[in-house]
């Protein structure tokens, strides 16, 4: 291990038992003046970290936010390792870990103490199956199989995991997914927690049963550090609220502090919104409905009673209708699974309903030519982008294969792609690769070709997962101009603040079918804000009591592993 | 299979560390299947054996122990459909063999080859459908392979589902930009398709590794301590007894081999 190849005498913790109190330390993580720059020393680098003094006492939960490309990400790496393991740089000034320096630390020791879920639930599995994957850590660890079960019994009464024993992982959930990483870190006996941004990809309920989690490891006095953006379903969990801005610590509040702050000055350091009974509407649900724009006439959008889903086994839409106008931002609510995914690859063309069909004005409009029509904007837009610079972007063909190609819409011309690489604040990226740009960029940049391309209806697939005050308050703006030009946007979102700033109408989505359709007024907003955040209106949430909600697998208890059989 | 299971799920979010403990341990015994270590054995005595000519009655004797195997495994539905494709198969191939088309008769003969090679299909399907990665790592590790193989063939039998499920990902991405992949597209522009469909599968490819390999660094993938497992593999006495009877129906072949190519005066 690189890490400890200049120390003489190792730190003496080969043996933590499992929830034992551990070592006195003053603090669990303690950054003294620390400088950091990735790459190595003969580099001249941009320094990522600058003069960060951080303690964390033993048992706080703390959050660390700040705006994107702040420094949270490597604060936390210095804390789990993976700098200096797995990344290069250079750092200045002392890392105690557990009162430990860092450079002192085995990775194999470290992991022991500091425990890490990361943000996508999708690459952090070795196993197929939930049971190994619990026991991977300790396997890994060389800990008697004995012990094994009882670490992983323990964590699962703990964290109260009991109906995720025994299944295939394909078939939990993103929330249920986040619980097992955090159960496999439990069962390694850690003392410190650290999760970057693990909430970004799920819904309500599922942000809901992390956070009782975390309640549980904190009941438990272990130390948490939790990096997010989204900040309300904090609330009730953190005991310190830590602000960055371009590798400095900038703010440390007590969460009572924070709380009391006007969400003005929250706002004006970038930060999101704390308590969402704050938020409220903004201009556009008023404007749009008392001046109708002319445009919006001509373009109207029919579902009609679409069936469809993965196998007749899985059928995901069961019979959705709603229609919709140009001219509006509709927010396509709804837990996780009910079928909002499946809408969008239904009306981009990507998946061909079984019952059903989709008419642009008054026009049905099959499957093959939906593509061009509707336009899909992907929750990581990077992947949708092909060009070898973001002047080629625009130059990709858009038309339909064959005869449909006569009925595609019509692009705008060449001289266009200058006007739309101003307006959605791409100028001076014009040569460069698009995997260069930054997440946000790329994200106005897959909108602006579906623009060119002549989309008069667009999907976003949540566009705001990871994004801070900064990007998300851009995206919300560019969707309110998309539609008031006369297009139609659905957006299909989980994030309060932005259905509260850019959406003017509301779908309610559950079960395959539409559960409510309705504008988004004054009188409505709680009605949203049930299903978007339901601890804040009191509505009782439940993640794992219920089952698994995220497949279609609801009844059968997976426990006997046989795939494929 | 798991009575344990399911009472489980009834008891539901009651249960205490202890009796989870007991009902896990449970769990893990019922998973009745021919250890993984004697699986393999079996693989490679199969396939030394597809590479010998052997009568039939030897192939169908290897085919029904094979058969046997899944039944043990709990997966007899499935061996009885393996068993009816076979049926299927050695059928058409008797039908092509027979008839006087020249072009038929050779597909009867590969169809012929293909029946060889048929309990191994079988045999390697049920190896990668029942037995965990865990497991499959503890049989490896019992086998004092060393810990870097062990990693890497956990997390290439990880890779391969997750390349298929990015592929179908940059396939849908393109779609929306209104690109096909279609056999005449790669044929009129190759080069294009591959900057649209392998640089993105790439790039996704290597992002969804370095996020593998930082969750795997932080569990403790490295450690210097010698890997333990959460399964208590056992050779018990039905496992000799497949493994026996396989090592006999490879002896038989090769006994049947030798005096076939005797008889041809080779020896």
């Amino acid at each position: 291990m690189a890490m400890a190849a200049s120390m003489q005498q190792k730190p003496h913790v080969a043996k933590v038992q499992h929830f034992e109190k551990p070592a006195p330390s003053l603090h669990a993580i303690e950054f003294d003046k620390v400088n950091f720059s990735y790459g190595a020393l003969s580099q001249k680098k941009y320094p990522i970290l600058n003069d960060v003094t951080l303690k964390i006492a033993r048992g706080e939960c703390v959050c660390l936010t700040g705006p994107s490309g702040c420094g949270k990400t490597t604060l936390t790496r210095l804390c789990n390792g993976l700098i200096p393991t797995f990344y290069e740089g250079v750092k200045q000034g002392r890392v105690l870990i557990d009162g430990i320096e860092l450079e002192q630390w085995e990775m194999d020791d470290l992991c022991r103490v500091v425990g890490s879920v990361f943000q996508n639930p999708r690459s952090q599995f070795f196993n197929l199956d939930t049971t190994s994957e619990l026991a991977y850590g300790c396997e890994n660890l060389g800990i008697r199989r004995e012990e094994i079960l009882n670490r992983v019994a323990q964590t699962v009464e703990t964290l109260g995991l009991q109906n995720l024993l025994e299944r295939d992982i394909h078939d939990l959930s993103g929330g249920q997914r986040q619980l097992l990483a955090l159960g496999t870190v439990c069962a390694m006996g850690t003392e410190i927690f650290i999760l970057d941004e693990p909430t970004a990809n799920l819904d309500a309920a599922a942000t809901q049963a992390v956070k009782r989690t975390l309640q549980r490891l904190k009941e438990l006095k272990k130390t948490i550090l939790i990096v997010e953006h989204r900040l309300h379903w904090l609330e009730g969990l953190v005991d310190r609220v830590v602000c960055m801005s371009e590798g400095h610590i900038v703010h440390d509040w007590h969460v009572q502090e924070f709380a009391a702050l006007p969400p003005r000055t929250t706002a004006e350091l970038g930060l999101r919104a704390w308590a969402l009974r704050d938020l409220c509407l903004g201009p556009q649900a008023q404007t749009s409905r008392e001046h109708p724009r002319d445009t919006a006439r001509a373009l109207d959008i029919q579902a009609d009673g679409i069936r469809a889903g993965y196998g007749p086994r899985r059928e995901i839409l069961k019979g959705l209708s709603f229609s919709a106008t140009g001219g509006h931002a509709i927010a396509v609510v709804g837990r996780n699974g009910q079928g909002k995914s499946t809408l969008a690859q239904v009306m981009a063309g990507l998946l061909r309903e079984t019952y059903g069909g989709l008419a642009i004005s008054a026009q049905p409009l099959d499957v093959r030519r939906r593509t061009g029509c509707v336009y899909l904007v992907l929750q990581e837009s990077g992947y949708q982008l092909f060009g070898t610079s973001v002047r080629k972007e625009f130059e990709i063909s858009l038309a339909p294969a064959g005869s449909a190609a006569s009925r595609a819409p019509v692009p705008l011309g060449p001289a266009h792609i200058d006007e739309l690489i101003e307006r959605f604040g791409l100028s001076g990226t014009d040569e460069r690769h698009p995997a260069s740009l930054s997440g946000g960029e790329k994200q106005r940049l897959a909108v602006a070709v579906g623009v060119y391309a002549g989309a008069k209806v667009l999907v976003l697939d949540e566009p705001t997962s990871g994004l801070d005050l900064a990007n998300m308050r851009r995206c919300a703006g560019e969707i309110r101009r998309l539609a008031d030009e006369g297009r139609c946007i659905f957006v299909i979102t989980h994030d309060a603040e932005l259905v509260t700033s850019a959406c003017d109408q509301v779908i309610e989505v559950a079960d395959g079918r539409v559960r409510s359709a309705y504008e988004l007024t004054d009188e409505t907003l709680p009605r949203v804000l049930e299903v978007l955040a339901p601890d804040h209106v009191g509505a009782e949430v439940s993640l794992t009591a219920s089952g698994d909600f995220g497949r279609a697998r609801k009844e059968e208890f997976s426990g006997a592993y046989r795939p494929g059989g | 299979m798991a009575v344990a299971l399911r009472s489980w799920r009834r008891a539901g979010s009651q249960l205490r560390a202890r009796d989870i403990e007991r009902r896990l341990e449970q769990a893990l015994a019922e998973r009745r299947s021919v250890d993984p270590r004697i699986q393999l054995a079996i693989l490679v005595m199969m396939n030394l054996m597809a590479t010998t000519p052997t009568p039939a009655f030897l192939d169908i004797a290897g085919l029904v122990l094979a058969a046997a195997l899944l039944a043990y495994g709990g997966r007899w539905v499935n061996a009885l459909k393996w068993l009816v494709g076979y049926a299927a198969l050695w059928l058409v191939a008797v039908l092509c063999s027979v008839s006087a088309d020249p072009f038929l008769v050779s597909v009867g003969a590969m169809l012929m080859m293909m029946r060889k090679m048929y309990a191994i299909a079988m045999l390697a399907t049920h190896l990668v459908l029942t037995v965990r990665v865990g497991e499959l790592a503890c049989a490896l590790q019992r086998m004092h392979v060393p810990r870097l193989l062990i990693v890497a063939l956990s997390v290439s039998l990880r890779f391969f589902p997750t390349l298929a499920a990015e592929a179908s990902a940059v396939v849908g991405a393109m779609k929306l930009r209104g690109i096909r992949l279609s056999l005449h597209s790669v044929l009129q522009h190759p080069l294009r398709m591959i900057e649209y469909f392998a640089v993105p599968l790439m790039l996704r490819i290597s992002v969804v590794t370095d996020e593998v390999s930082r969750a795997a660094t932080v569990r403790g993938i490295d450690s210097r301590h010698s890997r333990t497992s959460l399964y208590a593999l056992c050779i018990g006495r039905a496992d000799c007894c497949f493994l026996l009877s396989f090592v006999a129906l490879t002896i038989a072949s090769a006994v049947c081999a030798y005096d076939s190519l005797t008889f041809m005066g080779l020896f």
